[in-house]
C-alpha cells in the first residue's frame, strides 16, 4: 500500500509538472503540445492506479487519438510551419504573465472552492444514513451496472457514438471546404 | 488496493491545481490546438474530481461506489466527441485558409 501511495503522489506531481511546463515555458510549439499530451497520458495512468479502469481506458484512447490528429494529420506543429505563438505574434494585446498567473490561481481557487463547497454540502447527507440510503444505493447501483456489469457494452456504445461524431465532423468539414 | 482516504487527499489538491493549469493554458497559448488540449486538461480535472467524490461516497457508504465512475466515463466520451468535432473544424479552417494563400490560423 505504501508503494502504491508513492506511485500515486509521483504520478500526480508528474501530471502537474508536465502541464505547468507546457503552459509556462517558451519552448517550441511541438515540445509544449507533446508535454500537454504526456500530462493527459499520465492522468490516464493515475486513473488506473485509483482503480477507475474504465475511465483510464477511455482517457488513454482520447489522448492517443488527439496525439494522432495533432502530430500526424494536422502536421501544423512541424518545425517551420506558421504557428501563432505569443512570442511570434504581432498582436500586442497578448496577455501578460501576471494576468496568466492571476487567471491560473483564480481558476484553481474556483475549482477548489467548488470541490470544498460540494463536499461540505454533501457530507451531512452521507452521514444521515437511512433516510437517503435508498437514493445513494440507487445511484450506486446504476454506477455498478454501468461500470462493472456492462463495462464492455458501455465502451462499445462510446465507440459507436465516437464513430458517428467522427462521420458528422468530416461531413461538416467537407461542407466547409466546398 | 490503494487507501481511499489517502487517494482522496491527493485528488483534493491535484484536481484544482490541474484545473488551474488548464485555465492558464487556455489564456497563455495562442494556438487553437493547444487551447483545445488545455480545455481537455480542465475537463480531465473535473473527471478526477468525480472519481474523488466516488471514493468519498464509497468511504461514507460501505460497499457503495462506482457512481462517479459511471458519470466519469460519460464525461470522457463526450470529451472525445467534442475533441473530434473541434479538430475537424480547425483542420477545415486551416485548409481553407491555406488554399486561399493566407497563413495557417492555428
Amino acid at each position: 500500500m505504501i508503494f502504491e501511495s508513492i506511485v500515486l503522489v509521483v504520478l500526480a506531481l508528474l501530471v502537474l509538472v508536465s502541464g505547468a511546463l507546457a503552459v509556462a515555458t517558451s519552448w517550441g510549439e511541438r515540445m509544449r503540445t507533446a508535454l500537454l499530451l504526456i500530462s493527459s497520458g499520465l492522468l490516464a495512468t493515475l486513473f488506473a492506479v485509483l482503480g477507475a479502469t474504465s475511465i483510464a481506458l477511455a482517457q488513454l484512447l482520447v489522448t492517443a487519438g488527439q496525439g494522432l490528429v495533432l502530430f500526424y494529420f494536422v502536421g501544423a506543429l512541424d518545425p517551420g510551419s506558421e504557428v501563432s505563438t505569443p512570442e511570434a505574434s504581432a498582436d500586442k494585446s497578448a496577455p501578460s504573465h501576471w494576468l496568466l498567473i492571476v487567471l491560473g490561481i483564480g481558476g484553481g481557487a474556483f475549482m477548489a472552492s467548488a470541490v470544498w463547497f460540494t463536499e461540505a454540502a454533501l457530507l451531512p447527507e452521507f452521514d444521515k444514513g437511512e433516510r437517503i440510503a435508498s437514493h445513494t444505493a440507487g445511484f450506486a447501483e446504476v454506477g455498478r451496472v454501468v461500470v462493472a456489469d456492462h463495462g464492455v457494452t458501455t465502451l462499445l456504445a462510446g465507440l459507436i457514438l465516437l464513430s458517428v461524431t467522427v462521420t458528422a465532423g468530416f461531413l461538416v468539414k467537407g461542407r466547409l471546404e466546398e | 488496493m490503494i487507501d481511499p482516504g489517502f487517494a482522496l487527499g491527493v485528488i483534493s489538491w491535484l484536481s484544482p491545481l490541474l484545473f488551474g493549469v488548464g485555465v492558464a493554458g487556455v489564456f497563455a497559448r495562442r494556438s487553437s490546438l493547444a487551447m483545445m488540449t488545455s480545455l481537455q486538461l480542465m475537463v480531465s480535472a473535473g473527471v478526477l474530481a468525480l472519481v474523488g467524490f466516488d471514493l468519498r461516497h464509497a468511504l461514507a457508504a460501505a460497499g457503495a461506489g462506482a457512481t462517479g465512475q459511471g458519470f466519469g466515463v460519460s464525461a470522457v466520451i463526450l470529451l472525445a466527441a467534442q475533441t473530434v468535432v473541434t479538430a475537424s473544424l480547425l483542420i477545415a479552417r486551416a485548409r481553407t485558409a491555406a488554399r486561399k494563400g493566407g497563413p495557417v490560423p492555428w
